[in-house]
C-alpha cells in the first residue's frame, strides 16, 4: 500500500515537474533529469547521507539544494546561446554525467553504505514504507497544489519574453518562482525512490498527443494537471511490472523508466522535435 | 638539426617518457608496499618469474593491470581521434555516442547469458565463455549502436550537438538495458555493475590481457594504413573526391576502424569514458596538423591518461580504488563542457 502511494505521487510529481520543465525551458525535450536536477540532487542526497546524516527530512533539504545547484549550473552554461534547446539538452547532460560519476567515487570511497545506496541509485520503489512516505508526502502535495494553482500563468509564459513583459508579468520571476517549485518536487522524490528519469519527459508528450484532436491542445490549464495523472499512471504500471516479476525479480522500476523513455525521447528526437 | 628537435617530436618524446614512469609508477603505487627496489629486482631475472612475494604482487596482479589500462587508453583515445575527424565532430567520442554503452551491452549478454545458460548458479566463477570471442561480439554491438545513433540522428546530414545528443541518450538506453541484464540473469553479481559500467581495471590479469593484444596489433596497423585518408577526410568531401579518395567509402573504413579499437577496449576494461574525447583535442593542441604527429601523440597521451588515472584511482583511498573511468569522466566533463561552450561561441 505505501508503495502504490508512493508510485502514485511520485509519478505525478514527476509528471508535473516535467511539464513545468518543458514549458519554462520552452525545450520540448525537457525533462528534470535531462536538466541537472535529478543527478545533483542523487549526488549531494548520497554525499550527506554518507558523511553527514541519515534523517529524512534534512537529506530532503540537501537534495532541493543539489538539484537547484545542478539546475543553476545547466542554466549558466546555456544562457550563452540564449537557452537554444539543443545545447540546454547538451549542457544538462554533461552536468548529469559528472553528477554520477562524482556519486559514483562518493558511493566507492565508501563501501560500507554502498550496498544500500545500490539499489537506490537506480530508482526504485521497493520497500518504501510509511514513515518514508509520510516526511514527503505533505511537501509534494503542498507542491502539485501550488502548480496547480498556477498552471495558467504557464500559458503566458510561453509567448516570447516581450509579450509576457507587455503583459504585466515579471518573467524572471515567475520562471523562477515555477522552475523551483518544480526543483523541489523533484528532490523529494529522488530523496525516497532514487534518481529516476523520464517520466517527466513522456507524461506531457503522452497527454499533448492525446489533446491533440482537442480545440486546445497547447493549453497548460488542461496538460499540467493530465501530466501529473499520466506521470502517476507510467509510475504505477512500470512499477507493476516491476513488482511481477516478468522480466526477473528485483528489476529496480528506474531501469524500466530508462528504457521507456530512452524510446519516446528517441523517436521524438527523430521525429525532429529539436 | 632543427627538424629533429620539431616541437611534435618533443612532445612524442614527452609522452613516449611519461608512459615509462607512468608504468614503473604502476608497480610501486597500491595497497600493498613494494618498492622500486623490487621492480628492479624483478626486471633484472624477468625470464627467470618472481621469487619474493613483493615480486609476486608485481608479476601477477600490477603488471598486466598497468599493461591492461595503457592498451585500452591506447585504443580510446586513436578510436576518439578517428571518430571526430570520420564525423567532424569535435564532440564525438565512443562513451558519447553510445559505442561503448553497445559493446558493454554485447559483452553483458555474451558472458552473463553463457553464465546463465550453461553456467552453475552456486558457483562464484563464471563459466566459460571463450575469451577470445568477447572482444568480437564487442564489435558487432558497437556497430549496431553506431548504426543506430547515425539513425537517429540524420536529419538532412549530420549536426555534431545532434549527433551527440542521440549518442547519450543511446548510451543511457544501452546501459539501462545492461542494468537489467545483470539484475535480471546476472543473480549475485549486482555488486559487479556499478564497477564495470563505470569502467575499471580493478583485477585485471593476463587473461584480460591476452585477448586484447592481437586487436591493438591490428588496430595499430589498420590506423597506420587509414593515416593518409585521415588527413584528406579532415576537409570537405569534394577536396577527398580531387585527391582520388571516395569518401563515404573511407568514412565507413576509418569507422569501422575505429569502433573496433574502441569495442575491444571495452570488453576487457568496461566503457570508460572521455578519454577519447579529451586527448585528441590535446594532441591537436600540442601538436598542430600534422596527422601523423596526432596520431602518435594521441595514442602515448591516451596511454598516461588512463595509466594515470588508475594509479590516482588507486592511490588515494587505498586500499580501497575509485574505477578509473569514474576519474576519467571527472576530468573529461568540464573539458566536454569547455569544447560545447568555444564551439558555440565560434559558430556565434
Amino acid at each position: 500500500m505505501p508503495r502504490l502511494l508512493a508510485a502514485l505521487i511520485v509519478g505525478a510529481a514527476f509528471g508535473g515537474a516535467g511539464c513545468v520543465t518543458q514549458a519554462i525551458s520552452r525545450n520540448p525535450l525537457g525533462d528534470p533529469s535531462l536538466i541537472g536536477v535529478t543527478t545533483g540532487s542523487a549526488f549531494f542526497v548520497v554525499t550527506a547521507y554518507t558523511y553527514f546524516t541519515t534523517a529524512l527530512p534534512s537529506l530532503i533539504l540537501i537534495g532541493v539544494f543539489g538539484g537547484i545547484f545542478g539546475a543553476s549550473i545547466t542554466f549558466l552554461l546555456a544562457r550563452q546561446t540564449n537557452f537554444s534547446p539543443m545545447h540546454l539538452i547538451l549542457a544538462g547532460m554533461a552536468v548529469s554525467l559528472f553528477f554520477s560519476a562524482a556519486t559514483v567515487t562518493i558511493n566507492i570511497i565508501d563501501s560500507a553504505t554502498s550496498n544500500s545506496t545500490f539499489f537506490w541509485l537506480i530508482g526504485n520503489l521497493a520497500n518504501r514504507g510509511w514513515v518514508e512516505l509520510n516526511s514527503v508526502g505533505l511537501p509534494i502535495l503542498l507542491g502539485l497544489s501550488c502548480l496547480l494553482l498556477l498552471r495558467g500563468k504557464l500559458n503566458i509564459l510561453m509567448f516570447d519574453d516581450d509579450n509576457v513583459r507587455s503583459r504585466g508579468m515579471n518573467v524572471i520571476g515567475w520562471r523562477l518562482a515555477f522552475g523551483l517549485l518544480a526543483v523541489g518536487l523533484v528532490a523529494c522524490c529522488v530523496a525516497i525512490v532514487g534518481p529516476i528519469g523520464f517520466v517527466g519527459l513522456v507524461a506531457p508528450h503522452i497527454v499533448r498527443m492525446a489533446l491533440h484532436n482537442t480545440p486546445t491542445p497547447t493549453d497548460h490549464r488542461y496538460i499540467l494537471p493530465l501530466s501529473m495523472l499520466a506521470g502517476a499512471t507510467i509510475l504505477l504500471v512500470t512499477d507493476a511490472i516491476a513488482i511481477s516479476g516478468y522480466l526477473g525479480p528485483n528489476l529496480p522500476t528506474g531501469i524500466l523508466c530508462a528504457l521507456l523513455g530512452g524510446i519516446i525521447f528517441a523517436l521524438l528526437f527523430k521525429k525532429g522535435a529539436v | 638539426m632543427r627538424n629533429m628537435l620539431s616541437i611534435p617530436r618533443l612532445w612524442i618524446c614527452f609522452f613516449a617518457v611519461a608512459t615509462m614512469l607512468l608504468l614503473g609508477l604502476g608497480q610501486v603505487v597500491g595497497a600493498a608496499h613494494v618498492g622500486f627496489a623490487d621492480v628492479q629486482a624483478l626486471a633484472s631475472h624477468f625470464a627467470d618469474g618472481p621469487q619474493t612475494p613483493q615480486e609476486q604482487i608485481i608479476y601477477d596482479i600490477r603488471l598486466p593491470r598497468t599493461l591492461v589500462g595503457l592498451f585500452v587508453g591506447v585504443h580510446f583515445a586513436l578510436a576518439g581521434m578517428i571518430m571526430q575527424i570520420v564525423l567532424r565532430n569535435p564532440l564525438a567520442e565512443p562513451g558519447i555516442l553510445g559505442i561503448s554503452s553497445g559493446a558493454s551491452l554485447a559483452v553483458v549478454i555474451s558472458i552473463l547469458g553463457a553464465d546463465f545458460i550453461w553456467g552453475d548458479v552456486n558457483s562464484r566463477a563464471i563459466a566459460g565463455f571463450p575469451p577470445e570471442l568477447v572482444p568480437l561480439f564487442a564489435l558487432l554491438g558497437g556497430l549496431v549502436a553506431a548504426i543506430l545513433v547515425l539513425w537517429f540522428s540524420w536529419n538532412n546530414g549530420l549536426q555534431p550537438q545532434r549527433t551527440a545528443i542521440a549518442g547519450v541518450i543511446l548510451g543511457i538506453f544501452l546501459n539501462a538495458l545492461v542494468l537489467a541484464v545483470i539484475v535480471g540473469i546476472g543473480a549475485g553479481r549486482a555488486q559487479m555493475a556499478i564497477l564495470w559500467i563505470s569502467g575499471s581495471l580493478f583485477s585485471r590479469g593476463y587473461e584480460n590481457l591476452q585477448p586484447i593484444i592481437p586487436w591493438t596489433v591490428l588496430g595499430l596497423f589498420a590506423t597506420i594504413l587509414i593515416a593518409r585518408p585521415l588527413s584528406i577526410l579532415r576537409f570537405s568531401d569534394d577536396f577527398a573526391r580531387n585527391a582520388g579518395l571516395n569518401p563515404s567509402l573511407w568514412r565507413v573504413a576509418c569507422a569501422v576502424v575505429a569502433i573496433g579499437l574502441a569495442a575491444s577496449a571495452v570488453s576487457v576494461a568496461g566503457p570508460i569514458g572521455f578519454v577519447g574525447l579529451v586527448i585528441p583535442h590535446l594532441a591537436r593542441l600540442l601538436v598542430g596538423a600534422n596527422i601523423g604527429a596526432q596520431l602518435t601523440v594521441a595514442a602515448l597521451a591516451g596511454a598516461c591518461f588512463t595509466t594515470g588515472a588508475d594509479l590516482l584511482g588507486r592511490a588515494v583511498i587505498a586500499p580501497l580504488e575509485i574505477p578509473v573511468g569514474a576519474i576519467t569522466s571527472l576530468v573529461g566533463v568540464p573539458i566536454f563542457i569547455l569544447i560545447l561552450q568555444r564551439n558555440l561561441w565560434r559558430l556565434k
